[in-house]
């Protein structure tokens, strides 16, 4: 679970500092950061199980 | 008959003063001259004063924001903004250590560690802090290592992005001072 949180973690910080940088108005920060972080966690987990459906022996 | 006009209906002439001085000394008043003032007239050099003032504030403003995150916004009058950015890459960098992640340093022979220490030293005086305080050995046993070695490295890389911006927002406060506008809202 902590590795679902950490993910949480950083794209929510990561989403809020590139929002902040992209839009003036308060609410279209939060509307940007939320659509950044919730983009990367949802390729994180997409990505996750795509790998998870890899051979993992050659 | 209309005030300021005289009897015949025409409109009166007055000469328009040969410099600022004149008018001023006109009305009985000391004239820059007497006390020792250029005698450029103050309206067009005003904002190019302004204007270099300011942008005499880019470099310790970047420079700042790169030791402190969000210090180089607080500089040039983005409270709000340097406290969020501050925050945030500096939670970010401790959250990274508190993972047991390290903190990338340029390694002899292997030049993609020099990339990496680039970045990562991004965060300028958090990277010294923890060079100095040998905090960023990180352990590789750790179940998070590698998620703390990312987030020390993205709190770095984030912070080159907001030191570019605290130069945006300080070029913009020379050219406003410049056209004699406002910089903007303090957000």
């Amino acid at each position: 679970m902590i590795h679902f949180m950490s993910l949480c973690a950083f794209s929510a910080a990561v989403g809020l500092v590139l929002a902040a940088m992209l839009r003036r108005d308060r609410h279209d920060v939060f509307v940007l950061a939320a659509w950044i972080a919730g983009g990367m966690i949802l390729t994180a987990v997409a990505l996750g199980w795509l790998l998870y459906l890899l051979p993992t022996s050659a | 008959m209309t005030e300021g006009r005289p009897e015949n209906g025409m409109q009166e002439v007055v000469p328009a003063p040969e410099s600022l001085d004149a008018a001023v000394e006109g009305e009985g008043q000391i004239s820059d001259r007497e006390l020792g003032v250029s005698a450029v007239p103050i309206e067009t050099t005003t904002p190019d004063v302004a204007a270099a003032e300011a942008l005499r504030w880019t470099l310790p403003a970047c420079v700042l924001a790169w030791i402190i995150p969000g210090a180089g916004h607080l500089m040039v009058g983005r409270r709000q903004r340097a406290l969020g950015f501050g925050a945030l890459i500096i939670a970010l960098f401790v959250g990274g250590l508190a993972l047991d992640g390290k903190v990338y340093r340029p390694v002899e022979g292997d030049s993609l560690s020099y990339l990496a220490a680039f970045g990562a030293s991004g965060v300028g005086g958090l990277y010294a802090a923890a060079y100095v305080l040998d905090l960023g050995d990180g352990d590789l046993s750790a179940p998070y290592h590698e998620y703390g070695n990312t987030f020390t490295l993205v709190a770095g890389l984030l912070n080159l992005l907001v030191i570019l911006d605290a130069f945006d927002f300080a070029v913009l406060r020379a050219r406003a001072a410049r056209d004699g506008g406002a910089a903007g809202d303090d957000e």
